[in-house]
């Protein structure tokens, strides 16, 4: 029975695939390691773990090939089918969740989690800048965002008395291979944490910046974000998600995590993220949109179609352009095994979800990260188990834009 | 001598505190261990690991601990039974598997595929699940799955078969 519903979804989806915007290749595998004691992983934070300059896409990941958990960047040029060797980019005795953002002249600023402090460095297909530090100690969740390719918002979280607390940083290319931070370092919100700030993703807009952070000041995770325009104070915390409160008399709200940001359009802003507000189903993919740079979120909506009803949705990724495309990533096991699903805004709403032939099928498929290039061809890659628990390796696919019209430009609700 | 017991008493009111936001929603009173802790305890003693994979403001987990988690002969022989883990399910906390893979808590969640929170995962020392029970439990069902899996009946029979035998 569950074998025709997947054959009737597959061909439905199959000619759903086709109407729709890209046109899917094959898969490439990224950083081929053939040790089963290997294991790849995908968690940068806001799973910005690949990133696209004019001419070059960037995959960063973490691995323990040299014995040890690492950050490696591997390149591939447009037009390529293979990606360079895998380069490492971290020392010390373990590095996680590098995260990567493009700049300027096909260069990108890669940063990592290091010994307990945030890291930095220039990365290019010819060569590393110099290795920074550019946190205190007690150091985690990296995220990085720009706008104009020379000026970078990082924001991760630091340790603050009890609790961590996200704080934020801007960096821009000096001479040469140079890495300059602009002011001090800020924490997001000027109240002392009270509860643990973690996750901490960044936008950047023409107008400013917005990051969303987890929270538990309520006793339970909310999303909080803040705005400030250029160089300047952050806003008061607002929510994100609308909280869901079943019980008077037990728990304190429904579960949310993992938020994504991207800026798309003309200084618009999109989040999705990880949201429990469903009785019995696991998380859902939510997402909401801001019109206005971020200083002001619409109401949420479910990403996923009814399809999904039934099955938890994991390691939601979002990515969007100045055409006002937005698209969001994510994985669930409808289909049995756990395949990457998209799902697109159509300026209505949400479209039907397609999974790209690629990365659903035989094995498990999980932890996507994407990114739209200037074309409107949409980037993918994820982590590929051969079987469950098997060790993860990272693969990827290129889905070219058919020259559909981007979606009318969708407005806070 | 009251003036000297006052700064212990203060100390032991935040190391209270403490211990409250160091986890995010257990039960109080139980010595819950970190998941590959719990691994490695597990193998050294011998024992099944009983898993409590719990969201931090969960209402249920909240219900599950006030009602049922507070019962001392509970406590008691799940003390004495397992080696105790909590999982927090929206952690990044970072863990060792036994293969040597490091990974979040949130991700252990999502390869446990726990649609619910709390899920209780009673594990055999190797980590390999034995029973998995989503939702609310009164006290008398965490005796009932207890005597299930501490009686090996999981090997011969279903749950369901187990709980339907007359007794």
């Amino acid at each position: 029975m569950k074998r025709e519903y997947s054959l009737a979804l597959i061909l439905f989806f199959s000619t759903q695939t086709h109407a729709e915007g890209w046109d899917f290749g094959e898969k490439i595998a990224v950083a081929p390691v053939n040790e089963s004691s290997v294991f790849q992983h995908l968690d940068a934070t806001g799973r910005k773990s690949i990133a696209m300059s004019e001419k070059v896409l960037a995959v960063a990941w973490e691995d323990n090939r040299d014995g040890s958990p690492q950050a490696y960047v591997s390149f591939k040029p447009a037009g390529s089918n293979v990606f360079t060797s895998a380069k490492r980019i971290s020392s010390g005795q373990s590095a996680f969740a590098p995260t990567i953002v493009a700049l300027q002249e096909d260069r990108f600023l890669a940063a990592w989690e290091q010994d307990s402090a945030i890291w930095a460095r220039w990365v290019t297909p010819s060569g590393l800048g110099p290795s920074v530090k550019i946190s205190g100690s007690n150091a985690t969740q990296v995220a990085l965002a720009t706008q104009d390719g020379q000026h970078i918002i990082a924001a991760w979280c630091q340790r603050a008395g009890k609790f961590n607390r996200i704080v934020t940083q801007e960096l821009k290319a000096g001479a040469g291979e140079e890495l300059i931070r602009i002011g001090k370092l800020k924490p997001v919100d000027v109240k002392p944490p009270t509860d643990d700030q973690s996750y901490p993703m960044v936008a950047v807009t023409k107008i400013g910046t917005v990051i969303a952070w987890e929270d538990r000041r309520h006793q339970h995770t909310m999303l909080l974000y803040s705005r400030a325009a250029t160089r300047g104070n952050f806003s008061e915390p607002q929510v994100l998600n609308e909280v869901v409160k079943k019980s008077d008399r037990y728990g304190r709200g429904n579960g949310v995590m993992r938020v994504a940001l991207t800026a798309y359009g003309e200084d618009k802003v999109a989040a999705t993220w990880m949201d429990k507000r469903g009785n019995q189903t696991g998380y859902d993919v939510y997402a909401a949109f801001s019109s206005d740079g971020g200083w002001r979120f619409g109401i949420n909506e479910l990403v996923q179609d009814s399809f999904a009803d039934q099955y938890a949705q994991w390691h939601p990724a979002i990515s969007g352009d100045a055409a006002g495309r937005v698209i969001v990533a994510w994985d669930d096991d409808r289909d049995d095994v756990s395949s990457i699903w998209l799902a697109w805004n159509t300026g209505e709403g949400w479209s039907t979800n397609i999974s790209p032939p690629a990365a659903s099928g035989e094995g498990v498929k999980t932890s996507p990260s994407i990114t739209l290039d200037a074309q409107g061809n949409l980037h993918l890659i994820w982590l590929e188990q051969g079987e469950e628990n098997g060790p993860g390796r990272i693969m990827y696919a290129m889905g070219r834009n058919r020259g559909e019209p981007s979606p009318p430009t969708q407005q806070s609700k | 001598m009251r003036g000297r017991l006052w700064p212990c008493i203060v100390l032991a009111a935040w190391a209270t505190v403490v211990a409250a936001v160091s986890y995010a929603d257990p039960p109080p009173g139980y010595a819950f261990l970190h998941y590959d802790e719990a691994l490695k305890a597990a193998r050294q003693q011998n024992k099944k690991i009983f898993v409590y994979y719990g969201r931090y403001g969960c209402g249920f987990c909240e219900k599950t601990n006030k009602e049922s988690f507070s019962d001392p002969a509970l406590k008691k022989l799940y003390t004495r039974h397992y080696v105790i883990s909590y999982v927090d399910a929206e952690s990044g906390r970072r863990l060792v598997l036994p293969n040597g893979e490091r990974i979040t808590e949130m991700e252990l969640g999502a390869r446990l595929k726990a649609k619910v929170t709390p899920v209780f995962i009673y594990m055999d020392s190797d980590g390999k699940s034995l029973l998995k029970v989503p939702g609310f439990q009164t006290v008398q069902d965490f005796i009932k799955y207890d005597q299930y899996i501490n009686g090996e009946h999981y090997k011969k029979k279903s749950l369901e078969q187990f709980l339907s035998q007359p007794r």
